[in-house]
This record gives structure tokens, sequence and C-alpha cells, in this order.
């Protein structure tokens, strides 16, 4: 993990590394569990993942520099945890809509900006479990970026340091995701009678 | 009229009202994204809210696009976390700290 190689050491006593831990690294716990269990869909996984982030930190305060951004550092800790030790294990819903989305995918619509038939009165009527349902069928990924980006409100050069990729990367990956939620969000309406079947 | 007039009615009233397909509409979309992601400059947000109210194509587009965040910042449900969880990590820190 290269979290331990970028910043120049610093040496924390005990009495301040409980300090850190409790003045900037506990109080995300709320979010990270969230964006543990975004990316595993399982309670006990999510719990693993943010208990094992945690140890991480532990290990490597050393590398972490006081007064920069807390949560992003133990966002990227996590989201690599995820990737080494989770991904393979993680059970991903059932991706109903899984042809349509992927033949979307393939397009080159999906790099264009699209606007829909979606109308705001359509999103009036959707219930989070909807809104939840086509986030989380997401690509990882995609529904990374969306979390990271629209829940969590990180800028994007933070993400940039989060995921370890360039801004440009962010922005192009972000502006995909979006579309393709919007698109899910389209298919939703479509299902429920606001969108005509052409 | 004078024919400057005539143009200059044309571009800034009646425009104004007509201007129901964007010719910029996919680059238009690309700003409102990195606007609603607070990444913008002020020049493009300038431009971009001067634009909005002589397009109504964008205009909508602005209003989705706001009313899809809102939709995702407040529909989608936190869990909560579970009340061992933050106990059972001081535990295990505590056990690296006597090792
Ligand atoms: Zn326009």
């Amino acid at each position: 993990m290269n979290l331990m190689s970028e910043a120049p050491k610093r040496q924390y006593s005990e009495a301040e590394k409980a300090k850190v831990f409790d003045g900037e690294f506990f109080p995300h716990i709320d979010s990270m569990y969230n964006f543990a269990y975004r990316l595993t869909f399982d309670e006990d996984d999510a719990k693993d993942l943010v208990q094992e982030t945690y140890l991480k930190a532990f290990r490597f305060i050393e590398s972490f520099q006081e007064g920069t951004n807390a949560k992003a550092w133990l966002f990227r800790i996590l989201k690599n945890s995820f990737i080494n030790d989770f991904r393979k294990k993680s059970k991903e819903p059932a991706k109903v809509d899984y042809q349509e989305v992927e033949s979307y995918y393939n397009s080159d619509d999906v790099d264009k900006a699209i606007t829909t038939d979606l109308r705001i009165d359509m999103l009036k009527d959707m219930m989070g479990d909807e809104v939840s349902t086509a986030l989380n069928t997401l690509d990882v990924d995609f529904r990374t970026v969306i979390i990271l980006c629209d829940l969590e409100g990180f800028k994007y050069d933070e993400m940039a340091r989060i995921l370890d990729i360039p801004i440009g990367t962010v922005r192009s990956r972000l502006h995909r995701a979006r579309n393709l939620l919007r698109e899910k969000l389209r298919m939703y309406a479509k299902t429920m009678g606001y969108i005509k079947k052409s | 009229m004078a024919k400057n007039l005539q143009n200059w009615i044309k571009k800034n009233l009646i425009s104004r009202y007509v201007m129901t397909d964007c010719p910029e509409e996919e680059r238009c979309l690309h700003v409102l994204e990195v606007i609603l992601d607070d990444e913008s400059t002020l020049d493009e947000e300038q431009e971009y809210f001067a634009h909005i109210e002589q397009c109504w194509t964008c205009y909508q587009n602005y209003n989705l696009e706001k009313a899809i965040r809102e939709l995702i910042k407040t529909k989608i449900e936190k869990k909560p976390v579970p009340d061992t969880l933050l106990k059972s990590i001081k535990l295990e820190i505590e056990k690296l700290t006597i090792e």
C-alpha cells in the first residue's frame, strides 16, 4: 500500500495518537460504515472493513499529517482494503436490468451529456428504496464516485487522491456514473408508467 | 427600423422567449455538472446563469439536475452504525498497543 510512502513521517506519542483518533478519526465512523456497506452490501463485511481501516490507520498513523483531511485519508485506506480483501467475495445485488444497462455502457452515448424525458414531477414520487436500488446496481467504480461526491461531499481533488486516479478521470467517471444513474431512474419511471414506451 | 435595431431586438428580446433548442446543450450540461459540484469558476457560473435565463432547454436541465442531486441526498437512507462497532475497534487498537 503506497499509503505510507508519500508523506513525510511524523512521530506520534500514545497520547497524541489517542487524541487524533478521538478528535479526527472516530467522528467519521458513520460515513465510513455507510461507505463500506454500499461497497459490500453486507453488514458484517462492512463492520470488518471499517475495523480493518481503523487498525491500519493506527499502524500507519505516522503517514497521516495532522491538519490534513482525515476523512479523505481514512476513505482511501478503506477503499484500498476493499479492493484488496473484500471485492472478490462481496455480493453485488442482482442486476435485473443488466442487459439494457450493459448495452448502454458500451455505446458512445454514455459519454455524451444526455437529456432524457425524465421530468421533475416523476422524481417526486420516487421512494428511497428506488433511488438506493438505482445507485446500488451501478458498477462499483461508478457507485463509488457518486457516493464520494454526492453523498459525502468530497471535492474532485480529494476523490482523485482517495481513488488514485487523475482528476480528469474523476470527472469523466462521475459524468458517466450520473448518466447511468439518470438512465436507471428513467427506466424506473418507465416501469411505473410515467414515461410511455416508444 | 434600422437594421441594427432589428437585430438587437431579435437577439435580446425575442430570442429570450423562443430559444427552446440549445445549440450548445452538451457543453452546458458539462458546465452544469461542475457548477452543482461546486467546482466551477466564477466566470463559468456567471456565463451559465446568464444563459439559462434565455434558454428554456438549459433552464429545465438545471432544475432537473438539481432535483436529482437533491433526490440522492435526501432519499438514500443512512444505515446506523452498530452500537458495538466503535467499542470493538477500540478494544482491537488497545490490543495492538499492548503488543
Ligand atoms: Zn442552452
